[in-house]
């Protein structure tokens, strides 16, 4: 029983360090879209382009949140 | 909202596009169908439940195997990939536009995070418009490819997916039948 425990607690801990590896990767990829909505905003301007630009900055400033939330909890 | 989701923009006004001349007017604005979004948008929607779905079977009693810390990170972790799964498939349509100006023919195309293709060429240069359905969800929905042969060594310009293809593919030939020959 003890050692399942260990098992179980070591398994999780592996689980804890690759999720926050994948939430820095999703945290790429929030700050690309960035630089995608720009030169899309670029390539094709429309009226909308604030609107798609404040939303790309919103997705990855909540990536970071999440982020940081995880290390603080998860850590 | 017009410019926002419409698939066949007619004179769209406050559009412009990059290399856009200042005497230079988008004359038709074509993006692919709303039916092509719909694969997507029906899987963010179903990928909105799963945590839903799985709070019904886990956790089991006495068999947890992550803390409830971890289960409220995956799930506010997962809520955030969807809506950026969203938005991004979004973006990649709205920007994938087609363009017939006074002046020019212009495919912009955006696939994933990585690529971006400019293709333009002068409208005068237009020798043949073809389209084709093929497929029966093309078929049902009346959507397809444009493809715009020109003169001289350039590729064709193809327009991918647009409602009514045929309709493209006839307003394009009489605006240059116009332009050419003034009628």
């Amino acid at each position: 029983m003890g050692a399942d425990l260990i098992i179980i607690g070591n398994f999780e801990q592996l689980l804890r360090y690759l999720f926050i590896f994948l939430e820095g990767v999703y945290v790429m990829f929030a700050f690309l879209m960035i630089k995608q909505v720009r030169l899309m905003n670029i390539s094709f301007k429309t009226p909308a382009a604030t609107i798609f630009r404040s939303l790309a900055q919103l997705h990855f400033l909540a990536s970071v949140i999440v982020l940081i939330i995880s290390l603080v909890l998860l850590l | 909202m017009e410019m926002l989701l419409s698939s066949f923009i007619k004179n769209p006004r406050n559009a412009r596009y990059d290399g856009e001349d200042k005497d230079e007017n988008i004359v038709y604005l074509f993006r692919g169908s709303f039916i092509t979004n719909l694969g997507w948008i029906s899987l963010t929607i179903l990928a909105l439940f799963v945590p839903f779905i799985a709070s019904l079977f886990y956790p089991v009693p006495g068999k947890e195997f992550i803390s409830p810390d971890f289960a409220f990170i995956i799930v506010l972790f997962w809520y955030l990939a969807v809506i950026g799964f969203a938005y991004h498939k979004f973006l990649i349509w709205y920007f994938n536009v087609y363009i017939v100006s006074d002046k020019k023919v212009v495919d912009i195309d955006f696939h994933g995070l990585l690529y971006k293709n400019i293709s333009e060429a002068p409208i005068r240069n237009v020798e043949d418009v073809t389209s084709k359905v093929k497929g029966s969800l093309r078929m049902i929905f009346n959507y397809g490819y444009v493809y715009i042969q020109t003169a001289g060594s350039q590729r064709e310009i193809e327009f991918e997916d647009v409602d009514n293809p045929a309709k493209v593919r006839d307003l394009i030939s009489d605006f240059v039948v116009k332009l050419r020959y003034g009628r």
